[in-house]
């Protein structure tokens, strides 16, 4: 299979005024990387996962998935963001150099890269492609670039390709055990262009379809749980509206006799009032002008009557016309001087006490005419009271009649306003949605979900096709990954492995959403316990060395396909980990079948490797013999092994005499240069 | 032009006393009573008093004594001395009435000529007018009672005398035993005479007249005495109308009177 794919090849790196890697005299390091196997040798804490993850940050800067957790295999937004810090190398010093930085040489196909950048935030400093420096405005610009030149099609491809497909590191992506990161990375890798574009949207269409039917659905049964009472039918409604209508009638006719009550009761209270205060008022006078007229009255009586001197005129006229004593009838005249001489004094005659005596003459007599007029201006006023009081005592009646009146209608209204009120409680409420609104939407809802539905199990078919088509791509490669991964796998495991590629595997599209066979290769491998290749469809069926290094397999079969007659580049983590010593040398041949030398095209294999005694890093670098002896390494393989105890900042183990001593014995055993 | 005096209230009640003693002395000469004593002069005024009312008259404030001549006014005692005094009351007959408690004189009054012109003179106002008409009626229904008061033969006419006794607020006064004569037991409450007369009106109106009685006297105000003295409806005053004097209650009233010393 021809690939048009181009991915990374790292050349060198250079560091420059970084703490962890200061490098002799404080001048940095730079290492070269030689087709081949390299090994970074190092002691535990020295920075041989920071390299490793240095030369991927270079390479994809500190851009990461939308989604990092998410299984690649299932991610629907193929995005990159970045972060608002990235300092993963920063927090590794103590001090950290504002100009720490780091220079990574790399072709890409016919490319020739060269890109710097700050070590303290990964931020780009200088992109120099084929001896032209290039300015790129952001970072996903660049690597957009960077995937236009590897011939993938964005820069979250890119990401993809470089971090889980080159670098086999601490995050060991599992790809063979995974059918739908497999299939990711067929569709990254193999695909043509415009079916992989169309898988990637087919799928981020079914897991939007997906994600949007379960919220609504969600949503939906949330409504449905809140839904209102069921109103009642339209003519049931209709029948109620008209007897509260006709009951509202009712309430206004005996609202407006109510109110033409109080407003009556009102005005006759007002009258009554009136009167009263008319009737003390007139009572108030009346009495004020029978004052008047008793003593008017008096004094009309006493100048009717003779006055004092008259009297006395009288009782002397009697005496002096020889009548004698008024009293006694005695004649005596002498008697008459006596009586005259008291008078003169102005004593009474009979009880000889002054006689008050009103002067007359200038007073005006009291007419009769005025006492009448008095008497009428009375009578008039006791006229009037009297008809006042009638008055009084007609509106008292009436006050007390149209009060009762009042009472009635306050009583019937009040009745009719609850029985309208109860009437109207039957009805729905306004200000809350009502029955009919809410079984309306739900109604829509669920036509929506259903369209939705549809759409998905479209969607899914769609891909189905997609899948077909895919699968007959992947069926042009089927005999190289088979012959690949075997390859790589049976001198690792000294098992007989079959390659499978079936579509039997069920891959779930989304939650919601039905599954969908797709192709995957699978292996079946024989065991102590199982003489004939016995299927192995996922890591729990294989022991975890054998999940790994099986995993590392098929990437390097990939990665054959990929870049066939192409450069390539695999960078492996402490491959050792978990390994007995023989299978140390079978991986070690794994790796260095993979960057065997003499390929047409340039093959690199970094691997990082702990100095702990063991015949990792000698088999690595290809140093023992058919006799199982460790050969020196040669002037010319110098370049292969770097040691991180002498470019680092060290340990603290590193510190001691004796560990360093120790280690870097070690390491010269089992890996020195050739005298 | 000087000032006239004020009156004293002290001074207004005896110059009513003595328009009353006055004009109940001319009615009874217009009536025609032959001879007003002074046991009937106080008899009649006694009666007057308790009347007053059904004429919607105030009777005078003043209280009679109880004695063993019949009711005895004070009051009256003095209205009479200075009527005689200023000549406008004729005493005949006098003689000093021998007790020591009373200032009493007996004798008979008439008006003189001056007097009836003093008390014309006091009927000019409409009081005065309503008095006088009020004492006459009272007199006229004594002699339409009691014809005998009018005999100037010199029969014993102290028969109205005695009739005088039977009035029915005296003899509810004697009853009570006090040293006053009081006219009713309360201000609003009628007289057992004017409780009298209403009956005699309803009995007329509902034996004879079968409509209720109305006056058509009284300043040409048709008023309804009956429903304001007893507290009954009022009549209606669209019916056609019954005229009826009052006089002839009073005398309806003093006839049963007299059947009672029969």
């Amino acid at each position: 299979m021809t690939s048009k794919i181009n991915l990374p090849i790292i050349d060198a790196l250079t560091v420059k005024n970084y703490d962890l890697y200061p490098g002799e005299k404080n001048r940095g390091i730079t290492i070269e990387f030689k087709n081949g196997v390299t090994v970074l040798a190092g002691t535990n804490g020295i920075g041989k996962t920071t390299l490793l993850n240095l030369l991927l940050r270079m390479l994809v800067g500190p851009l990461n998935p939308a989604k990092q957790n998410q299984d690649i295999g299932r991610v629907s937004k193929r995005l990159l963001v970045s972060p608002s810090k990235f300092e993963y190398f920063k927090v590794r010093v103590s001090n950290p150099k504002k100009n720490a930085t780091a220079t990574i040489s790399f072709r890409i196909g016919e490319s020739a890269l060269v890109v710097t950048r700050q070590i303290n935030s990964m931020k780009l400093e200088k992109v120099v492609i084929n001896r032209k420096q290039i300015e790129f405005q952001t970072e996903v610009a660049f690597i957009e670039h960077l995937a236009r030149l590897s011939g993938l099609s964005s820069s979250y491809d890119f990401h993809i390709a470089v971090r889980f497909l080159q670098f086999f590191s601490e995050e060991r992506l599992p790809i063979l055990w995974s059918p739908g990161t497999q299939f990711e990375f067929f569709n990254i890798l193999v695909f043509d262009t415009d079916l992989s574009s169309n898988i990637h949207s087919t799928f981020a269409e079914i897991q939007k379809y997906d994600t949007d039917q379960r919220n609504r659905h969600h949503q939906l049964q949330k409504r449905k749980e809140n839904m209102p009472e069921p109103e009642p039918t339209e003519l049931e409604l209709a029948a109620l509206d008209s007897t509260i209508e006709v009951m509202k009638l009712e309430f206004s006719e005996i609202d407006k006799k109510y109110n033409a009550k109080v407003k009556e009761h009102s005005e006759t209270q007002s009258d009554i009032e009136l009167l009263q205060k008319k009737i003390e008022e007139y009572e108030a006078k009346q009495h004020e002008l029978e004052e008047r007229f008793s003593v008017a009255d008096a004094q009309y009586i006493a100048q009717s009557l003779p006055t004092m001197d008259s009297r006395l005129r009288f009782l002397m006229h009697g005496f002096g016309s020889g009548k004698g004593c008024f009293v006694c009838g005695t004649r005596v005249r002498k008697k008459a001087a006596e009586i005259s001489k008291e008078l003169r004094k102005g004593n009474c005659f009979v009880c000889h006490e002054p006689i008050k005596t009103a002067r007359s003459g200038n007073i005006v007599p009291l007419s009769a005419k005025k006492i009448k007029q008095l008497e009428d201006n009375i009578l008039s006023l006791q006229c009037s009271i009297e008809q006042y009081k009638v008055s009084l005592d007609e509106r008292t009646s009436s006050a007390a009649l149209s009060l009762s009146e009042i009472s009635e209608l306050a009583s019937a209204r009040l009745t009719l306003q609850r029985k309208i009120d109860i009437l109207k409680a039957k009805r729905p409420k306004s200000d809350n949605e009502s029955y009919s609104e809410a079984f309306g939407f739900i109604k829509s809802e669920e036509l929506a979900i259903e369209n939705l539905d549809r759409l998905k199990k479209e969607a899914v078919e769609r891909y189905r096709l997609l899948v077909d088509k895919a699968q007959k791509e992947m069926d042009t490669m089927q005999e190289e990954i088979a012959s690949g991964l075997k390859k790589y796998a049976e001198s690792f495991l000294q098992e007989e492995i079959c390659i499978k590629f079936t579509r039997n595997t069920p891959f779930k599209l989304a939650t919601g959403a039905g599954k969908v066979n797709i192709p995957t290769f699978s292996i079946a491998m024989t065991s102590n316990t199982h003489p004939v290749p016995h299927d192995r469809k996922d890591g729990e069926s294989v022991s975890e060395s054998q999940k790994e290094f099986l995993d590392l397999a098929f990437r390097m079969a990939l990665l054959d396909i990929i870049c066939s007659d192409k450069a390539s580049m695999l960078v492996i983590e402490t491959p050792e980990a978990s390994l007995d010593s023989w299978f140390m040398i079978k991986a070690a041949e794994l790796m260095r079948k993979f960057a065997e030398k003499g390929s047409k095209s340039s093959r690199k294999l970094f691997a990082t490797s702990n100095i702990n005694g063991t015949r990792m890093i000698p088999a690595l670098l290809g140093l023992i013999d058919e006799t199982g002896e460790i050969r020196p390494l040669k002037e010319s393989e110098k370049g292969h092994l770097v040691d991180l105890m002498k470019v680092t900042a060290g340990t603290a183990a590193l510190k001691e005499s004796d560990a360093k001593k120790f280690l870097e014995d070690e390491l010269m055993r089992i890996a020195h240069v050739e005298a | 032009m000087s000032k006239r005096k004020p009156l004293r209230k002290s001074e207004i009640e005896p110059l009513l006393f003595v328009r009353w003693v006055l004009l109940l002395v001319s009615a009874a000469e217009a009536a025609g009573i032959d001879s007003l004593s002074r046991h009937r002069l106080h008899g009649l005024l006694f009666m007057s008093f308790a009347s007053a009312r059904f004429y919607k008259l105030t009777p005078l404030r003043f209280r009679a004594q109880r004695t063993p001549h019949g009711p005895y006014y004070s009051g009256a005692h003095i209205a009479l001395g200075r009527l005689v005094l200023s000549g406008l009351v004729e005493l005949i007959e006098f003689s000093p009435y021998p007790s020591h408690k009373d200032l009493q004189f007996e004798g008979s009054f008439r008006p003189t000529v001056h007097g009836l012109e003093v008390a014309a003179n006091l009927r000019l106002t409409r009081t005065g007018q309503k008095i006088y008409r009020f004492l006459l009626d009272i007199c006229l229904a004594s002699v339409i009672a009691t014809p005998e008061i009018v005999s100037s033969e010199g029969i014993d006419n102290r028969i109205f005398d005695k009739v005088l006794e039977q009035d029915l607020t005296y003899q509810h006064a004697i009853k009570r035993g006090e040293s006053f004569l009081s006219l009713r037991d309360g201000d609003d409450i009628l007289t057992p005479t004017e409780k009298c007369f209403l009956e005699i009106e309803k009995h007329f109106s509902e034996k004879y007249l079968q409509k209720p009685i109305r006056y058509s006297h009284e300043n040409g105000n048709v008023q309804d005495q009956v429903a304001e003295l007893a507290g009954a409806s009022s009549p209606k005053f669209d019916e056609p109308s019954i005229f009826v004097n009052r006089r002839q209650t009073i005398s309806a009233y003093q006839k049963i009177l007299r059947k009672r010393i029969a």
